[in-house]
C-alpha cells in the first residue's frame, strides 16, 4: 500500500494516539491505505483483524470511533470520514489493542458462537440474563461505545423544498439535475459522498474524449450558478415516506476542526414533488474461506482508491471476478505499476485488451493466508487443481447490486432480474419517484445520463413545466460488457464471510435453514444478516442467494427482506437536535418570573408555564416554613400571588350567554353583568373536564377562566362545540390569557390593600363577594374581580401583561408593609384544601359531578354538553368514589394512599378509594386531605385505614367534610 | 389615599434580550402596537368587511393574506379571524372585538437568510419567492404555535404568545448562530 500520487497538501491526524500524515481530500480509509494500516477493525463477535473493504457509504469493516470526552462518535465508518487537522481516531471493539486483542479467542470458540447461540445457550436460570449474560456478551461482541456524558455539540433539524430531489450525483445524477436547472424548476440534488460525481470521478472514464472529470466539473459549475438548484454534498437521504417526504442527513461540521456554533450534522425533511433515485449500484462480494482478511476488498474500490486518492492498496493484487467490471481496475492498477493477477470464474473468459499480467479464466480464488494482513490467495483451476499465489491484496467482484433501498421504503418489493442477476426496482413504488441509471440496472454510462435525462424530462413535464430541447449528451467510449456468471459461494470448509460487520457467514444461513428459519426475514433475524450499521448493503443479496441454494428455491422464490429507513446510519443527536436538556419543551414565563427568582424562589413547572413554589426567607430552613407563613399571611393579613397562568377566553356575540349555557352546566345567560359565577364543564362523556368562574363584562361579552393545565384543551373543547353544534350561533371567542397579567391579593387586609393602590372604596356594597368591573391604576386601565381561592377576602387584579412586572413589584412592596407579602404554589395549595376547593388532582378525568358532591350544578333546565351522558344510573350510584375531607388521626396523609376499611386487610379487593390531594395545615395545626371513597358522603366521623404500599404509610384517618375551614364561607364575604 | 406614584412602568415581551445581529441577519422586537384581535361572529364576512374598509380602510383579508390598513396591516389570524396591527379597533359591526396589544411578541427577522433561518424551525415553505410579501401563515415555530408574516422584501416576522418570548428569542438566535457559522465556511 502507497500513494503514488499527491492528491492536495499534507494533513496531520492521530489514529490510534499515533500521529500520521494523510492528504487534503483523503477520507479516513485512504490515509489509513496510505500509510499501510492493513488492520483498521475488530470483527464484531469473533474479533478476527479487519482491514478497509470498500469505498463508499456501504463500509463493513471499518467502523471507527472519532473524537475524545463527551462529544466521542463511535461507529463511523473510516470510508466516510473525511480528515482534518488534528483529527483523532481510534480503532474500537478490542482490548488492549488492536494488534492484540484478548477476545479473539472467540474466534477459537467459533464452533460455539454460530447463529441462534444466544438463543440456545443463554435459556436458564432466567435471572442469569440480565445480571450475567448480557453484560458480558454486550462487552465481549460489539462495536463503538458512547461517552456516556452529555454531548453540548450543536445539531440541527431543517426543512426543505423542491421540485425535483435527484438522489445521486452520477453521470444519471447529474443529468437529472441539469434538466431540472433548464427547466427553471427548484432541484436539489443530494449526494452522500463530500465530493459529487460517483463513479465519474472515481473511474478513469473519458466524456466528450477527455477526461469525465472535465465534464462533470462543467456541470457543477452550471449547476452551482443556478439560482433554482441547491447542491447538497455530504448529505445522504435516509427515507422515503409518505407525500414526498425524504429524510436526508447532512454532514455540516464532520470534516472539520470542532467549531462549537457550526452543527455538526443537520437532519433534513425534504419535501419534493417530485424524485429521481440515482444512487448507483453497490458492488457485491464473493464467499468463500477466509474472504475476510485485511487486503480483501471491493475490486471496484481499488481503482477508487487509485484515481480518487492516489492510493494503490496493493503491490501484489489479485482480482477475482465473475464479470467484465472488474477488468477495468485490473488494467488501472497495472497502468500504476502494481503487479496483478485477474482471475475471472467464466470459463471461456478472455484477457482484457492490452492486460499484461497474469489472467486465469474458469478459476475460482477459495482460501486466504495472512491473519493480520493477506499474504496469500488459493486459486481453484477449471480443473480442481489448487495453487497459493502470493498476493497482499484481493480485489473482490461478485457483480453489482443496484442501491434501490429508498425504493422499498413504502413496503413496495423490488423484482428479481435473471439476466442481471439483481433485484430491479418497480415503477411506483414510492408515488413521485423514479429511478435512474445504476440504480435501475443501467450499468453503462451512457445509460446512466440518457436515463437521468429521460426519467427527470418525464417527471418535470408532470409538474407541467415546459422543458427546453433536450441537450446533447456527452459522447462515450463504446463498451460491450459480456454477460456475468452468477457466482455467490466458492464451496469449502472454513467459515466463508457474507456480513463481515456481523460476522454471519455461509455456514450460518445454513444453520438458519436447517433450524427450519428459511424465511428470508427469519434468516436475518436467526442470524444477524444485515442487521447494524450497514443494514447489509454488502451481504444482503449473497445471503438470500446462499439462502436460496440450500433451501432449493429460486433468488426469486426467496425474496428479499424489507428495506426500512435509516439508509445509512443516523445520529441521535441529530434526530434529537435542538430538543437537549431545556430545549426539549417550550419555556412559558409569567411577568412575574424574573423577580419570583429574584427573591429565591424555587420554579415548579405547570405545563409549560414556570410558577413560583415558594418565597424563601433568611432563616427558613424548609419549604415548608415558607409554606406555612406564607398561608399565615393569607390568612391573617394579605397575600399576593401571580394566577395569570390560568386560561381566560373572551367570549362575545349576541348568542354568548346560549353557548355558555351549552358549555357550562349551570347557566350564565342568567349572570347579571359585573357578576362573577363558578362553572362546571363536562366532557360529553358526561365526566368534569374543567371548572373556573366566567365573568359578564357586558350584556354580549364575557371572560371565562380555565385553570392552567386545561387552558388549551378547554379553548379545542369550544372550538369543537362552536363548529359542530352551535354553528349557527353568533359567538366568537378568543384566548385573552397572554393579554392580562392578573395577580391574586388575598387575605383580611386585601381591600385595604387595594383601597390604598386604587383610591377606591371598594366596600361590600358596590364590591360584593363575586362582583367584577373595570378599575383604573392611573393611567393603567385593569379588570378588577372579587374571586376567592383561599377562603380569604379576595381580590384578583389584571392589567395589560406590559405592566405586570412592575404591578407585581408594587403589590408585594404594598403587601409587606401590611405584614403579608407574596405566596407560591405551595401555600396557594394549602389554602385551597383547608378550603376543599378541587383541582385537577381532583378533577382528574374519571369523577363526576356527582362525585365531588356538585350534581346540583348540573341545569335540569336546560341541555348541555354531557348531560345526558351524566345521567347514566351508573355514575349516580351511592356505592361511587365520592369526594371527602381526611384528617390523619395519627402521622401524615400522603397523596397516591389507598383507603381500606379499618381492620380490613389493605389488599385490592378490599379497596375503598385513594387520596388525591393532601398538606399540612398551619391553620389547623392538622394533617389533612382530599380524597375519594367509596359511598364517602355517608361515612362521615368513620376512621379509615390509609395505606401506601409503595412507600410503606399505613396510618389512620377520619372521614369529613371537605372543607376544612370556615365551612360557611363567610371570611370571602362581608 | 390614592398611591402617589401611581404610574407603572411597562416591559415588552423580549426585554433585554434584543436587538441581535448574526451574520447577515439581524432580529429586533417590534415596538408595542395596538394590536386588535377581529372574529366574526358568524360565517358573514361582508359586514365586517365593509365596517373595516370604512374604519381602517381595507377589508378582512383572504386566508393567509395581509393588507396595509391606516396605521398598518390586518393579517388573517385563522378561520373568520383577523389581526390588526398598529391601530386599535374598539367595534367592528359582525364582529368581536379584542384588545391583544400585550399578548403577542413579534420579532422581525431581517435579511437574506430568514428563510433559510426558518426552515431550521418551521415546516412551511417560507423561501422568499414562495412566500410572497403580505403572506402569512399559522403554523408551528419550534415547538410553538405562532403567527409568521412577511411584512417586506427581507424579512419575516415571527409571532408567538407572549410567555413564549424568551424561548423564541432562544430558537432564533440558535439558528441565527448556526446559520451564519455555516455561510462562514463558504
Amino acid at each position: 500500500m502507497m500513494r503514488i500520487r499527491d492528491i492536495g497538501p499534507a494533513v496531520s491526524f492521530t489514529w490510534d494516539g499515533k500521529r500520521l500524515q494523510g492528504q487534503v481530500g483523503d477520507t479516513l480509509a485512504s490515509a489509513l491505505l496510505a500509510n499501510g494500516q492493513r488492520v483498521v477493525a475488530r470483527s464484531f463477535k469473533y474479533h478476527r483483524p479487519r482491514g478497509i473493504f470498500t469505498v463508499g457509504s456501504a463500509e463493513p469493516n471499518a467502523l471507527v470511533t472519532i473524537g475524545s470526552g463527551a462529544a466521542q462518535d463511535p461507529n463511523i465508518r473510516a470510508t466516510v470520514q473525511e480528515i482534518y487537522p488534528g483529527l483523532e481516531a481510534r480503532s474500537q471493539n478490542r482490548w488492549p489493542s488492536l494488534g492484540f486483542d484478548i477476545l479473539a479467542i472467540n474466534d477459537l470458540a467459533s464452533p460455539f458462537l454460530s447463529a441462534g447461540f444466544y438463543y440456545k445457550t443463554f435459556m436458564w436460570p432466567r435471572s442469569f440474563w440480565e445480571k450475567l449474560y448480557e453484560p458480558f456478551i454486550r462487552r465481549a461482541a460489539g462495536i463503538g461505545a458512547l461517552s456516556g456524558q452529555h454531548n453540548a455539540d450543536h445539531y440541527e433539524k431543517a426543512f426543505a423544498f423542491c421540485d425535483l430531489l435527484v438522489i445521486g450525483s452520477g453521470p444519471a445524477g447529474l443529468a437529472a439535475a441539469l434538466e431540472g436547472a433548464r427547466a427553471g424548476a427548484r432541484v436539489i440534488l443530494a449526494e452522500d459522498d463530500a465530493r459529487m460525481g460517483g463513479r465519474l470521478i472515481c473511474d478513469n472514464a473519458l466524456l466528450n474524449d477527455a477526461a469525465a472529470g472535465d465534464w462533470v466539473d462543467a456541470a457543477l459549475a452550471e449547476l452551482a450558478a443556478a439560482p433554482n438548484v441547491t447542491l447538497m454534498p455530504r448529505t445522504a437521504v435516509t427515507g422515503a415516506y409518505d407525500g414526498g417526504t425524504f429524510g436526508a442527513i447532512e454532514r455540516v461540521g464532520l470534516h472539520l476542526p470542532h467549531q462549537p456554533e457550526l452543527p455538526r450534522e443537520t437532519f433534513w425533511r425534504i419535501s419534493a414533488r417530485r424524485a429521481i433515485l440515482a444512487t448507483g449500484a453497490i458492488e457485491r462480494p464473493i464467499a468463500f474461506a477466509n474472504n475476510d482478511r485485511p487486503g480483501v476488498m471491493m475490486a471496484s474500490a481499488l481503482r477508487s482508491y487509485l484515481h480518487r486518492y492516489g492510493v494503490a492498496a496493493g503491490q501484489q493484487v489479485v482480482i477475482f471476478t465473475n464479470n467484465d467490471d472488474a477488468y477495468a481496475s485490473a488494467r488501472d492498477l497495472e497502468g500504476a505499476g502494481v503487479q496483478v493477477t485477474l482471475v475471472d470464474a467464466r470459463a471461456d473468459a478472455v484477457a482484457p485488451a492490452g492486460f499484461a499480467g497474469r489472467f486465469i479464466a474458469g478459476a475460482q480464488v477459495c482460501d486466504t493466508r495472512g491473519r493480520m494482513g493477506l499474504r496469500a490467495v488459493q486459486l481453484r483451476h477449471g480443473d480442481g487443481r489448487t495453487e497459493w499465489t502470493r498476493a497482499d491484496c484481493l480485489g473482490l467482484s461478485g457483480g453489482w447490486n443496484p442501491s434501490l433501498h429508498l425504493a422499498c421504503h413504502m413496503n413496495g418489493k423490488p423484482q428479481w432480474d435473471e439476466g442481471l442477476s439483481a433485484f430491479l426496482p418497480v415503477p411506483g413504488m414510492v408515488p413521485g419517484l423514479d429511478y435512474a441509471g445504476a440504480a435501475n440496472g443501467q450499468y453503462d454510462t451512457a445509460a446512466c445520463l440518457a436515463a437521468g435525462q429521460t426519467r427527470a424530462r418525464a417527471a418535470l413535464g408532470d409538474l407541467g413545466l415546459s422543458l427546453p430541447a433536450a441537450a446533447d449528451l456527452p459522447k462515450t467510449p463504446q463498451a460491450a460488457a459480456r454477460p456475468m456468471l452468477p457466482l455467490w459461494q466458492v464451496p469449502g470448509k472454513s467459515r466463508a464471510w457474507l456480513d463481515f460487520q456481523n460476522d454471519v457467514t455461509t455456514k450460518d444461513v445454513a444453520l438458519a435453514a436447517r433450524e427450519n428459519y428459511t424465511s428470508v426475514e427469519h434468516m436475518k433475524r436467526y442470524t444477524t444478516q444485515g442487521m447494524a450499521p450497514d443494514q447489509g448493503k454488502n451481504s444482503n443479496v449473497n445471503a438470500l442467494a446462499v439462502l436460496a441454494d440450500v433451501t432449493g428455491r429460486s433468488i426469486a422464490q426467496t425474496g428479499i427482506t424489507t428495506y426500512r429507513p435509516p439508509f445509512v446510519p443516523v445520529s441521535l443527536a441529530a434526530l434529537g437536535a435542538g430538543a437537549q436538556g431545556a430545549g426539549f419543551a417550550p419555556q412559558r414565563f409569567t411577568t412575574s418570573d424574573a423577580a419570583s427568582r429574584a427573591m429565591g424562589a424555587p420554579m415548579i413547572e405547570a405545563g409549560l408555564w414556570y410558577r413560583p413554589s415558594y418565597f424563601p426567607q433568611a432563616g427558613e430552613t424548609h419549604w415548608r416554613q415558607s409554606c406555612d407563613r406564607e398561608v399565615g399571611y393569607v390568612r391573617n393579613a394579605v397575600g399576593i400571588a401571580d394566577v395569570s397562568t390560568l386560561g381566560k377566553i373572551d367570549i362575545q356575540g349576541p348568542d354568548a350567554g346560549a353557548f355558555l349555557d351549552f358549555v357550562y352546566t349551570n347557566m350564565f345567560s342568567t349572570l347579571p353583568v359585573g357578576r362573577v359565577r363558578y362553572g362546571l364543564m363536562l366532557r360529553e362523556d358526561g365526566h368534569v373536564m374543567d371548572d373556573g368562574t366566567t365573568a359578564r363584562l357586558g350584556p354580549d361579552h364575557y371572560l371565562m377562566t380555565t385553570t392552567t393545565a386545561a387552558a388549551a384543551q378547554v379553548m379545542k373543547h369550544l372550538d369543537f362545540v362552536r363548529q359542530a353544534h352551535c354553528a349557527q350561533m353568533q359567538v366568537a371567542f378568543t384566548s385573552v390569557t397572554e393579554e392580562w397579567a392578573q395577580f391574586a391579593i388575598a387575605g383580611p387586609k386585601a381591600r385595604g390593600l387595594l383601597q390604598q393602590l386604587t383610591g377606591q372604596a371598594l366596600d361590600g356594597a358596590d364590591w360584593p363577594f363575586m362582583a367584577c368591573g373595570p378599575i383604573a391604576l392611573g393611567d393603567v386601565q385593569g379588570r378588577l374581580f372579587r374571586i376567592s381561592f383561599s377562603g380569604e377576602m379576595g381580590f384578583e387584579l389584571a392589567v395589560p401583561a406590559r405592566f405586570g412586572a412592575a404591578l407585581f413589584d408594587r403589590l408585594c412592596d404594598m403587601a409587606r408593609d401590611l405584614g403579608g407579602g407574596p405566596y407560591g404554589m405551595e401555600a396557594l395549595n394549602v389554602l385551597r384544601i383547608e378550603k376543599g376547593f378541587i383541582t385537577h388532582a381532583e378533577i382528574h378525568g374519571r369523577v363526576t359531578g356527582f362525585d365531588i358532591g356538585m350534581q346540583g350544578m348540573l341545569s335540569r333546565k336546560k341541555d348541555f354538553i354531557g348531560k345526558a351522558a351524566a345521567s347514566r344510573p351508573g355514575l349516580l350510584e351511592d356505592g361511587r368514589e365520592l369526594l371527602v375531607g381526611l384528617r390523619a388521626t395519627n402521622g401524615s396523609l400522603i397523596a397516591g394512599a389507598r383507603l381500606f376499611t379499618q381492620g380490613s386487610d389493605a389488599v385490592r379487593t378490599a379497596d375503598q378509594g385513594y387520596i388525591t390531594s393532601v398538606a399540612y395545615s398551619p391553620t389547623l395545626d392538622a394533617s389533612i386531605g382530599l380524597g375519594f371513597l367509596r359511598n364517602g358522603r355517608a361515612r362521615m366521623g368513620e376512621v379509615i385505614r390509609v395505606k401506601d404500599h409503595l412507600r410503606g404509610v399505613d396510618i389512620l384517618a377520619e372521614v369529613c367534610n371537605p372543607v376544612f375551614f370556615d365551612p360557611e364561607g363567610g371570611r370571602a364575604r362581608d | 389615599m390614592t398611591d402617589q406614584a401611581m404610574t407603572l412602568p411597562e416591559t415588552s415581551p423580549a426585554a433585554g434580550l434584543l436587538p441581535q445581529s448574526m451574520g447577515r441577519m439581524t432580529l429586533t422586537e417590534w415596538a408595542q402596537m395596538p394590536i386588535t384581535w377581529v372574529g366574526l361572529l358568524s360565517t358573514d364576512v361582508a359586514a365586517a368587511s365593509a365596517d373595516l374598509q370604512a374604519q381602517i380602510g381595507a377589508a378582512l383579508p383572504a386566508p393567509g393574506q395581509s393588507l396595509p390598513c391606516t396605521g398598518g396591516h390586518i393579517l388573517w389570524a385563522g378561520m373568520g379571524q383577523a389581526l390588526v396591527m398598529g391601530t386599535a379597533l374598539s367595534s367592528v359591526a359582525g364582529a368581536s372585538v379584542v384588545d391583544q396589544s400585550d399578548a403577542w411578541c413579534a420579532l422581525r427577522l431581517s435579511g437574506p437568510d430568514a428563510p433559510a433561518i426558518m426552515a431550521r424551525l418551521c415546516p412551511l415553505d417560507l423561501g422568499f419567492d414562495q412566500f410572497e410579501e403580505g403572506a402569512v401563515a399559522r403554523s408551528l415555530i419550534g415547538h410553538m404555535n405562532g403567527i409568521i408574516w412577511r411584512d417586506g422584501a427581507d424579512s419575516l416576522t415571527v409571532m408567538v404568545y407572549r410567555s413564549f418570548a424568551q424561548t423564541l428569542v432562544h430558537e432564533l438566535t440558535h439558528a441565527m448562530r448556526a446559520y451564519a457559522a455555516r455561510l462562514a465556511l463558504a
